[in-house]
């Protein structure tokens, strides 16, 4: 399982905070063989269940005119 | 067997800490927004309430699709929209999972999805698509009208054609998708020489309600037509005098959605976090609105995507600060992407100077936020919550502001800056409070 990928926990100094799944078949990524992502599975997740609806950066172009 | 996605190269993440960084660095941008979507879909189809069915069947062509045509699947993957509905399903998901005729549809998507994939990968597929109120969304392409208004609408996808429905009330997308046909509502395109651009005109996606300010229902062909004269000028400019930035605009900018002012004549732009290319906007009174609102937004969007790559703080350090640019007191995140976007503006209205007829205004405008980025970027610098990719950024963001500084202007419009500022601290502090 750790084969498939393995995040450190030195994210902050080298910046590994997303894996390549790019060539991993979606199929792949569900169920047993995808359970070794879970844990980034579920950041990336709390990232979007806690910035809520509607999404944060918002702007105003009366604040870029002011 | 996968690996960490690289961190950016020591060019490249120095080239959009000073708020540039160009096609290459943009790309590494979107390669991290198709492996979080991806990220995205799996969690989705792990968490998939119903009958698997469906689901496997789509993730199958979506698979496959992946492999025939690459180049295109990842396109489409990590679309402004994609990323929209895979936030608003999961949220779904999370919130109200016995509630089918809503998130029927949302995970319904996942076959939409797949058949679009297949469309342009040779891949034939039979498909389920859910319709929502009559309305069944291709993503990217358009919206099909179904007879009924919910439940199951075929879709069989041979040799690149889609067909959605039965028999002789079958809807075929036109080979146009953009075209409007009986039955069909293509995505409107906005599209610009000489450097290709092309943005999406998102007023039919159900999941385009991203910002704070309403969506517009479907534009009228006559708006659409000015949404176009005005991109295209708008391009032409920034062609024209800002070729850097329009190079990674043409590649990471995919969609606008039209919002609807609150008050007649008021404009409004906006990012969403997790919609990256895509921004909000009330229609744009000229074409120097729409480029700026273009370059700001697109900052936002290149800023929020750097943070799914690299962490950029620790936490948040719970303060609030001045931002010449808001009334209310700002957050260091809410604070640093205002001071990333707001430099790209600088950055273009200094070069717009050299238009002739641009000239007093862009003037104007570049003394008033280069006056501001540096109380700005001041209180960023001192964050002890920076990880060392953040003072990385922002002493990156330090340096073009130094630039920018640099530049000689006259002595008139400094001042008239100087007591903008002023102004605006002074407001500010009455209101807020110098302990915001």
């Amino acid at each position: 399982m750790k084969e498939i990928y393995d995040i450190s926990d030195d994210a902050e100094e080298n910046g590994h905070t997303i894996p390549d799944i790019s060539k991993i078949p979606l199929r792949d990524l569900v169920g047993d063989e995808g359970r070794v992502l879970d844990a980034v599975i579920r950041r990336v997740v709390a990232e979007v269940i806690e910035d809520g609806e509607p999404a944060a950066g918002f702007g105003s172009i009366a604040d870029d005119r002011s | 067997m996968a690996s960490a996605l690289p961190a950016p190269s020591a060019t490249h993440f120095a080239d959009l800490s000073r708020g540039y960084g160009g096609p290459v660095a943009v790309d590494i941008l979107i390669d991290t927004q198709l492996n979080k979507h991806l990220l995205l879909i799996a969690h989705i189809a792990e968490a998939w309430p119903g009958p698997r069915q469906e689901r496997d069947a789509a993730l199958a062509i979506l698979d496959e699709a992946r492999v025939r045509n690459p180049q295109y699947a990842r396109e489409l993957l990590t679309h402004p929209m994609v990323g929209a509905w895979a936030t608003r399903t999961i949220r779904r998901l999370r919130g109200a999972a016995e509630d089918w005729e809503q998130l029927g549809p949302d995970l319904g998507q996942l076959s939409a999805l797949a058949a679009v994939a297949a469309s342009r990968s040779q891949v034939d597929a039979d498909l389920v698509i859910p319709a929502r109120r009559h309305a069944v969304l291709l993503p990217t392409l358009g919206m099909a009208i179904a007879d009924h208004p919910v439940g199951p609408v075929r879709v069989q996808v041979r040799s690149g054609e889609i067909a959605l429905g039965d028999g002789v009330s079958a809807i075929r997308v036109p080979p146009v998708s953009t075209a409007d046909t009986p039955g069909w509502y293509g995505v409107s395109q906005l599209t610009a020489e000489p450097t290709p651009a092309r943005l999406g005109l998102e007023d039919l996606n159900p999941y385009r309600d991203l910002f704070h300010v309403r969506p517009a229902s479907r534009v009228k062909t006559e708006e659409v037509d000015r949404w176009r004269q005005l991109f295209a000028e708008a391009w032409h400019l920034l062609t024209g005098h800002a070729t850097d930035r329009a190079a990674e605009i043409a590649c990471g900018l995919h969609c606008v959605v039209p919002l609807v002012p609150d008050r007649p004549g008021e404009g409004r732009s906006a990012t969403a976090r997790h919609a990256f290319g895509a921004f909000g906007m009330t229609p744009p009174a000229s074409a120097v609105e729409l480029l700026v609102a273009m370059v700001h937004e697109f900052q936002h969007s290149k800023l929020n995507a750097i943070q799914d790559l690299v962490p950029l703080f620790t936490r948040d350090d719970g303060n609030t600060y001045f931002a010449p640019w808001r009334a209310d007191p700002r957050p260091a995140g809410a604070l640093l992407q205002g001071v990333y976007a707001f430099l790209a503006v600088a950055d273009v209205a200094n070069r717009l100077r050299g238009v002739p007829h641009l000239r007093e205004s862009a003037e104007k405008q570049f003394a008033i936020i280069r006056e501001q980025l540096r109380p700005a970027v001041e209180p960023l610098r001192e964050l002890s919550t920076l990880t060392s990719w953040g003072r990385r950024f922002v002493a990156g963001l330090e340096g073009s502001i130094a630039r920018l500084d640099a530049t000689d202007i006259p002595s008139a419009s400094v001042n008239h800056a100087k007591r903008s500022l002023h102004l605006n601290r002074t407001a500010w502090l009455e209101r807020n409070g110098s302990g915001a």
